[in-house]
């Protein structure tokens, strides 16, 4: 479906100096800056794969957005959707392919969202018979009934989304790139977004490009996740992989009646917090068993609970970021 | 006062940055004075009578309006003020410790000179190395010169009282471009920027020459060249005294009534 | 053609939105060319004449430039004021839609609220006819059609050059300024008052002269040699286009790969 191969991007950056002086002497001379964006990244998404793309800010997350969606051109390297170049065949092929940027709207801000559909069928070239039925469903499917006739600037941001994501797909594209869809939006409203994209991938079988910095969007959504930082990608593979690789560190909280308490005898654990009658103990699990180090926590302890908890994937998203120094 | 100076200078920094709109910026300001001077020369070579201003002094008063005009004209608008204006974001900068009116007169003022300094000598150079007629002469003596200065300085700040009371009528309108363009529409002919006003028909000068707009141009200009000579020039300079102190307290009485308004509004 | 009506279509039903603040900005439209217009019958009181023109020969050129200026401004702002569009990044928006860079920029933005000054334009532009000095035929009336059409075209032209220079620099408006906004000043007068180098330019260069002088000496009789050449004089401002809408593509180009 989607080949990337051996993609870079550098940027050319005007340097500012601040200051007086430098203000002055850049009105003659600038110097500039190279930012390598994208460093030789290869990567492939099959059909119908919901793939969670992450990375810090400026990690060239929205680069390569751009690239596979025929904004840019790169410097070096191939890419190819569903055969298409791109940048090079952008007319044709993006009619496949239904965009949103998650901090930016598509819809006309003064007009009820209903014009703003019909007038983008007409961009994307449809019949009115087979827009009108792709509207119904997802009119249906997004329940926008109420929302239709609404001015675009009156709806909350939650609603917005959803019209914005309908307005992507009203032409059935194959492929969806979604940019920061869930930013900003209320728990309640992240809920539905994300069982939207997921019901339109079962449902339609659309290939679907997800970047977030909400590692609960791609816990919920992605099959599998491509971790960018520096313009390399650092890791390609599946959550549960990522999660098993990592599930060698356990946390163990345990509370206990208040009293002398040491920690430091049992081995390979680490005390992640303490403080009278609570205590939480990271414990490598290659090393000692999780059973092991509560057998000898109760032989001096008086405990009251305990509770054993997986790494999230947002602390294992920390751990890779530190790992990686990005 | 010093948070006004830094206000002031980071405005001042930010405009140096623009070297290649300040370069566009003097080759339009530039292009536009020489074709109005050849079409007034077109004009003087239609008629044999004698003028109230000569074709020289039409001149000079064109070059310096051409090369002052960022200091001078009201449709240069701080798009900073208009936004926050419209958006409702200036109820955010009431929390801040300063008065509202000198924090916008300081910024605009700032945008101003920036925007001016860059562009007004290349122009002045260039229109000293012109052929006759289209040279710009120079001030008759050094009296007319210091005139000059501070009838000017008097101007740009006249300018920019006018520019708050033009804020002011955008938290009325809404509409920034609306109200500018309302203003500048006005002001620019009545200050006599289009065409001098002493070239002018009676009915235009006997309105211009009542209201404000004519201090922050044709006074000056007109004192450059020594067509008001000397007593004059400092009877007109004490008449842009008057109208900057008059729009000062007008501005400032529009500026707090509005303000008073949006926090009724709760903004 | 299709689409771009809906455009329009969507745009003015979202000015309408706000009826106040466009009856504001139609009117303070009127105002600038107004006084521009007041300035020039001040100047013919004073002077009586400028050179081998009376006031509503020149009224005319004033008609015609202040008309395609509306015209242009009204329907091809999209491009006038595309150094916003790239600012904020809609441009991005626009290449991930199936539709030609064109179409899309001439439909991302109108300003309704020029018909102020179309409409003053066209109303100076009619006095003058009917009291410049000038024998009608019909071949005459199809100039001044062209005259019109081809005004428009070469504002357009001047817009498209100003929105690809912002591909490289966002202060692009400044530079386009020279064109725009000097070309209309300048074309206001007919162009044989200026200096002989002036004229030069503004007919092989910029063609400017093009859509108001040459005709204008064709409406008034006063063409010197082939006459149909200065009538059909203003299709050059058509064909003007040409090169504009090839720059444009090398700064889609360039954008494509700089990025924003």
């Amino acid at each position: 479906m989607i080949i990337v191969e051996d993609v870079s991007k550098t940027y050319r950056i005007a340097h500012r100096p601040s200051g007086w002086r430098a203000a002055l002497t850049s009105l003659i001379h600038r110097s500039y800056a190279h930012i390598q964006a994208l460093d030789h990244v290869s990567f492939s998404v099959n059909r119908g794969e919901i793939l969670g793309y992450v990375g810090p800010n400026g990690a060239g997350k929205s680069t390569t957005i751009k690239i596979m969606t025929g904004i840019l051109v790169p410097d070096g390297g191939c890419c190819r959707v569903m055969g298409y170049i791109p940048w090079k065949h952008r007319v044709d092929y993006v009619q496949h392919i239904g965009v949103v940027f998650g901090q930016r709207s598509q819809l006309w801000w003064d007009v009820p969202v209903i014009d703003s559909y019909e007038l983008l069928s007409d961009i994307y070239r449809m019949s009115s018979t087979a827009s009108r039925r792709t509207l119904e469903q997802l009119t249906q499917m997004l329940d926008l009934s109420s929302l239709l006739h609404i001015p675009v600037r009156q709806l909350s941001l939650g609603q917005r989304m959803r019209c914005e994501l309908a307005a992507s797909l009203l032409h059935n594209p194959s492929v969806l790139f979604l940019d920061e869809p869930t930013i900003g939006l209320d728990a309640v409203s992240k809920l539905r977004v994300r069982q939207f994209i997921k019901t339109i991938n079962e449902e339609t079988g659309v290939t679907v490009i997800l970047t977030t910095h909400d590692m609960n969007d791609i816990e919920a959504l992605a099959h599998r996740i491509m971790l960018l930082g520096r313009g390399q990608l650092l890791y390609d593979g599946s959550i549960a992989d990522l999660k098993r690789s990592y599930k060698t560190i356990q946390t163990i909280t345990v509370q206990f009646e208040n009293g002398p308490a040491s920690f430091e005898t049992i081995p390979h654990t680490t005390i992640a917090q303490s403080s009278s009658g609570r205590a939480q103990l990271s414990v490598d699990t290659t090393r000692i068993s999780v059973s092991d180090v509560i057998n000898q926590l109760s032989g001096s302890l008086k405990l009251t609970d305990v509770y054993v908890e997986s790494p999230s994937i947002e602390s294992i998203m920390v751990q890779l970021y530190e790992e990686h120094d990005i | 006062m010093k948070g006004y100076i830094s206000v002031f200078r980071l405005r001042v920094l930010s405009g140096l940055q623009y070297r290649t709109a300040a370069g566009a910026g003097i080759l339009t300001n530039f292009f536009w004075g020489a074709i109005s001077i050849m079409v007034l020369e077109a004009f003087y070579a239609s008629s044999g009578l004698a003028q109230p201003i000569s074709l020289e002094e039409t001149a000079a008063y064109i070059w310096l309006r051409q090369s002052l005009l960022m200091l001078v004209v009201l449709w240069l608008r701080d798009g900073e003020i208009a936004q926050s204006i419209v958006t409702g974001q200036v109820s955010y900068e009431l929390t801040r410790p300063y008065t509202l009116y000198s924090y916008w007169f300081a910024k605009s003022l700032a945008y101003r000179l920036a925007a001016g300094a860059l562009r007004f000598w290349p122009i002045l150079l260039a229109a000293r190395l012109l052929p006759a007629p289209y040279r710009l002469q120079l001030p008759p003596d050094t009296m007319t010169a210091v005139l000059f200065f501070w009838s000017m300085t008097l101007s740009m700040l006249i300018t920019v009282a006018l520019a708050m009371i033009m804020y002011a009528t955008i938290f009325t309108t809404m509409t920034p471009a609306g109200s500018v363009a309302l203003f500048a529409g006005i002001s620019d002919f009545l200050a006599g920027g289009i065409v001098p006003l002493p070239l002018m028909p009676a009915w235009v000068q006997a309105l211009a020459y009542r209201l404000p707009f004519y201090t922050t141009q044709d006074v000056p200009f007109r004192i450059y060249s020594g067509h008001l000579p000397y007593p004059l020039a400092l009877e007109s300079i004490m008449a842009q005294v008057m109208w900057l102190g008059a729009t000062l307290v007008l501005g400032q009485f529009l500026l707090t009534r509005a303000l008073g308004r949006i926090s009724v509004q709760g903004g | 053609m299709r689409l771009y009506s809906k455009y329009l279509a969507i745009t003015l039903k979202a000015h309408l939105q706000y009826p106040g603040s466009f009856f504001l900005l139609t009117i303070s439209q009127t105002l600038f060319p107004l006084s521009m217009l007041v300035g020039v019958h001040g100047l013919f009181l004073r002077f009586g004449r400028l050179g081998d023109w009376t006031f509503p020969e020149v009224a005319l050129c004033f008609g015609v430039i202040h008309l395609v200026f509306g015209l242009s401004e009204c329907f091809s702002r999209g491009f006038d004021s595309f150094s916003l569009l790239v600012r904020n990044g809609e441009f991005d928006r626009l290449l991930v839609r199936p539709q030609s860079t064109v179409v899309q920029v001439l439909g991302s933005r109108f300003e309704f609220n020029r018909i102020g000054r179309l409409l003053q334009g066209l109303l100076v532009l009619g006095w003058a006819l009917l009291n410049a000095d000038v024998a009608w035929s019909v071949a005459k009336g199809v100039t001044v059609a062209l005259m019109i059409i081809s005004g428009y075209c070469l504002f357009t032209g001047f817009f498209i050059l100003q929105a690809t220079m912002s591909f490289w620099t966002i202060q692009g408006l400044e530079v386009g300024n020279i064109l725009v906004d000097g070309g209309r000043e300048l074309a206001q007068y007919p162009l044989s008052i200026y200096k002989d180098w002036v004229v030069r330019f503004f007919t092989w260069i910029i063609p400017l002269g093009s859509i108001n002088y040459l005709p204008l000496l064709f409406l008034l009789d006063r063409s010197e040699g082939v006459a149909l050449g200065h009538m059909l004089s203003p299709l050059v401002g058509v064909l003007f286009l040409i090169p504009c809408l090839l720059v444009w593509q090398l700064g889609v180009k360039h954008y494509q790969s700089t990025g924003s």
